[in-house]
């Protein structure tokens, strides 16, 4: 029996842009960046535990918004054309470095690898999920999910129904894509109040996570610490995050991926390469942006970064990987003679971290794999396998705790982001209330509830290249979800560390104007046009005004504001989702929705086909 | 669809909730007309949040005033662990205030580990059925708080008035001509300050009078 049980649990996920136009979006580029630098990385990883029969477990939790986003044919095809322009810059560079030869041999690694890349993407038909669900099914990966839209769960829940929805939807929209329930539920940024846990199991959800304190701080004095789960009184299990294993990995002094070795994230071409020799990846007129073309390493605190060596990065790799694993065996081991059981310890992660800010990181987890496999002491299994071993666990509901700084909910509810809050809350009430009205007027209809609501027809999905915005038809002037001259240094791939403290001036207090209000008569449809039935349009119109108002709830946008990273991008993208929900819910509401419009924003905005608007009403 | 209701925005809110152990968020928003009608009615009446933690033992647990500035904002309130509540409005000089918005209960997140060390076990193949939910221990407190849109709730104690005799926002009398003398922002520890007598010590004459 191995001494130590060591959960890794990784968290992917990204929040939902789309840009309707003919071009991608700046914005847009950090999905690709993440394809390219960590899910195709650790999809390869994954692949070759399975190829070479390593027996671990690990959890990984897509998010709803990122699982859309893999698989939508435009945002896919756009990736698919960014890596084959990645390889064509690379391809170019190694010509440019050809005077100095330390990098001119970094550059054709990287030639190699980003040609390597877009052919992998383009042998998988430019889609990944398939690949995590097969995955799954040869029983390496344990996939939870979140929430629908990575809704910040305790400050949504001044809205009951707000949250539950969130937690419903991502539930139903993980089994519609994966054909099974999660077994576990990540909560976003381990963001939890009691209570949650009731929606938790209504998901079908046996496990979540939460931070170290709020195990720690339980109603019940937690008898093994962080080193076993324990269950809330409905009998959902609360895994904890273990403190030191948590620092190996996130501390910005303590953390492997700081080691002088490794490569230097903000050492990019992209920032010190005139645009013109960017070619196609140049950021737009004013901004700068990473390509993932780096040639340096870490080295040290200050000076010159020196040359990168791929060599020395691996044998820190080999060093790190084993590392981590003695420190989960000692810290197990020290626990073991108070326990009844093999300790546990729980290493969540965002995934992201692995591959894009580290980019050792998936290298590192496939050591950490062989490894553990190999050991015979630390057993690497998700906790859904530890709860199937340990079945009874002390009852204790955690404490109101995150992983975002000060423990509790403040990076996401501040001075900078207080103005998002009312108006998500009066959104969800408006919500809750259309979804009862459009319950009631259907069952009064004698129609089966919902009956609008069911997953659309599979061609009814938006042509590869719809030029939409979300509201081009509208003469209100709306800024359209198009890329700005953002001043961006980094992308949110690299700044959901959940220990950044940063603080910005204090805005006043502010409300979106819901200014926006439907026409009087459907006058923009040419008469010959067919007029679905009148309740069919309201139906779509509430499951649209769905949709923004949980894209707006996103726990990203006052992150990023907070944080003063594409804050100006973050906010016009709460202020644009609640604008168009303002608009549907007026129309909705007034049985005033315009045919055409309406159909704009869909194809515009189209994620989670199959939403089930009546989510809210309960 | 027949859906009648107004835009719920336009309503007074105030949201309490924890965000830290030992941290309490209030934001509030409230609607510049509804602002500019309370002040005007209380024209001797200062804008205030009144903070109440209704977890003690307390039948009326003491309330702390906090003044405030404008119809929207954030306010963060360093307190210690329980359950609060809060409202928001004008408060009077003799005390009284003219809610304009109430919160639901918000826990302040803890900061230490649970005293209860006593051990349970849930064997989750089998979770047992969950009862209804525990109520909060003030929930007498909570349900007056709830009459009607936004009640003013009793100023003396004893038994609670009937639901149909509680006075609407901005009903009461203008006081006297007093001097304000409400209290500034932090806890009132004094037993004899109960709820919903932030002010009561500070009453005046006239109101004594009255």
């Amino acid at each position: 029996m191995p001494a130590a049980c060591l959960s890794l649990i990784l968290h992917a996920h990204l929040p939902y842009i789309r840009h309707a136009g003919d071009a991608a979006s700046f914005e847009e580029r950090w999905l690709f960046e993440a394809v390219a630098q960590c899910y195709l990385p650790l999809l390869r990883v994954f692949e070759g535990l399975v190829r070479d029969g390593i027996r671990v477990r690990i959890a990984l939790s897509l998010s709803p918004t990122l699982a859309e986003m893999l698989d939508d044919p435009l945002l896919m095809d756009r990736c698919a054309h960014h890596l084959g322009a990645l390889a064509d810059l690379a391809a170019r560079e190694t010509v440019r470095t050809r005077a100095d030869a330390r990098f001119h041999r970094l550059a054709l690694a990287h030639r190699d690898a980003f040609a390597a890349l877009a052919a992998d993407f383009d042998a998988r038909g430019r889609r990944l999920l398939p690949a995590f669900a097969a995955l799954r099914d040869a029983g390496l990966l344990d996939l939870l999910t979140t929430a629908a839209t990575h809704g910040h769960l305790p400050l949504l829940g001044a809205v009951p129904s707000a949250a539950r929805a969130q937690v419903r939807l991502g539930a139903s929209s993980h089994r519609r894509r994966f054909g099974a329930a999660a077994g576990g539920f990540w909560p976003p940024e381990l963001a939890y109040r009691p209570g949650m846990e009731r929606d938790f199991a209504a998901a079908g959800a046996r496990w979540f996570c939460v931070e170290t304190h709020g195990l720690l701080r339980a109603s019940t004095r937690p008898q093994h610490g962080t080193f076993a789960p324990v269950a809330c009184p409905n009998g959902v299990a609360a895994f904890a995050r273990d403190p030191d294993l948590a620092r190996r990995v996130w501390d910005a002094r303590l953390g492997y991926p700081g080691d002088p070795w490794y490569r230097e994230y903000h050492r990019d071409i992209g920032y010190e390469l005139p645009p013109d020799a960017l070619g196609a990846l140049a950021a737009p007129p004013g901004a700068r942006g990473p390509t993932g073309i780096k040639y340096h390493r870490v080295t040290g605190g200050e000076g010159d970064k020196r040359p990168y060596d791929p060599s020395r990065a691996a044998a820190k790799v080999g060093e790190h990987a084993a590392d981590f694993l003695r420190r989960a065996a000692e810290r197990c081991m020290a626990a073991a003679g108070a326990m009844d059981r093999p300790a546990h310890v729980t290493a969540p992660f965002d995934a992201e971290l692995f591959g894009h800010w580290w980019h050792e990181g998936p290298a590192w987890i496939d050591a950490v794999a062989r490894l553990a496999a190999g050991s015979g002491v630390v057993e690497m299994l998700s906790p859904s396998d530890y709860l199937d071993r340990h079945p009874r666990l002390q009852r204790a509901t955690p404490a109101e705790s995150s992983w975002g700084a000060g423990g509790g909910h403040e990076t996401w509810l501040n001075e900078a982001t207080a103005w998002i809050w009312p108006s998500l809350h009066d959104a969800a009430r408006r919500m809750e209330r259309l979804a009862r009205e459009t319950r009631r007027t259907t069952n009064s209809e004698h129609r089966t509830p919902n009956i609008e609501l069911h997953p659309p027809d599979p061609g009814s999905r938006p042509p590869l290249s719809a030029p939409c915005s979300p509201l081009p038809a509208l003469r209100s002037p709306l800024p359209a979800l198009r890329s700005s001259p953002l001043a961006l240094r980094s992308s949110p791939l690299a700044l959901r560390s959940p220990t950044s403290d940063f603080r910005l001036p204090t805005p006043a207090l502010r409300l979106p104007t819901s200014d926006l209000r439907p026409p009087s008569s459907d006058s923009r449809l040419p008469p010959s046009a067919p007029r679905p039935p009148t309740s069919a349009l309201v139906a779509r119109a509430v499951r649209q005004a769905a949709r923004h108002l949980l894209l707006a709830q996103a726990s990203d946008w006052p992150f990023m504001i907070r944080n003063g990273r594409a804050a100006d991008f973050a906010e016009r993208m709460v202020r644009d989702h609640l604008r168009c929900f303002d608009y549907l819910e007026h129309a909705a509401r007034h049985g005033r929705v315009n045919a055409r419009r309406l159909a704009e924003m869909e194809r515009a905005c189209p994620p989670f086909p199959g939403l089930d608007a009546g989510g809210f009403a309960d | 669809m027949g859906c009648d209701g107004g835009a719920t925005d336009l309503l007074p809110r105030l949201l309490l909730t924890g965000i830290a152990p030992g941290r309490l968020c209030a934001l509030w928003s409230v609607p510049a007309a509804a602002w500019r009608r309370a002040l005007a009615r209380a024209p001797r009446g200062r804008a205030a949040l009144r903070l109440y933690r209704v977890d003690a033992s307390d039948r009326n647990p003491p309330g702390t005033v906090f003044f405030i500035d404008g119809p929207g904002a954030l306010r963060t309130l360093d307190v210690r662990e329980g359950v609060f509540v809060a409202e928001v409005g004008v408060l009077r000089p003799d005390g009284r205030m003219d809610r304009l918005a109430a919160s639901d209960p918000a826990t302040v997140p803890a900061a230490e580990e649970s005293p209860d060390i006593s051990l349970a076990i849930v064997d989750v193949r089998h979770p047992p059925q969950e009862g209804p939910p525990t109520p909060l221990p003030a929930a007498r407190f909570l349900r007056l708080f709830a009459l009607g849109r936004h009640p003013q709730p009793s100023v003396r104690r004893g038994p609670a008035r009937p639901a149909g005799s509680v006075p609407a926002v901005g009903q009461y009398p203008e006081p006297g001509p007093v001097v304000p003398q409400a209290p500034s922002g932090g806890h009132e520890t004094d037993a004899e300050s109960g709820w919903p007598l932030a002010c009561r010590r500070r009453r005046t004459g006239a109101e004594d009078a009255a």
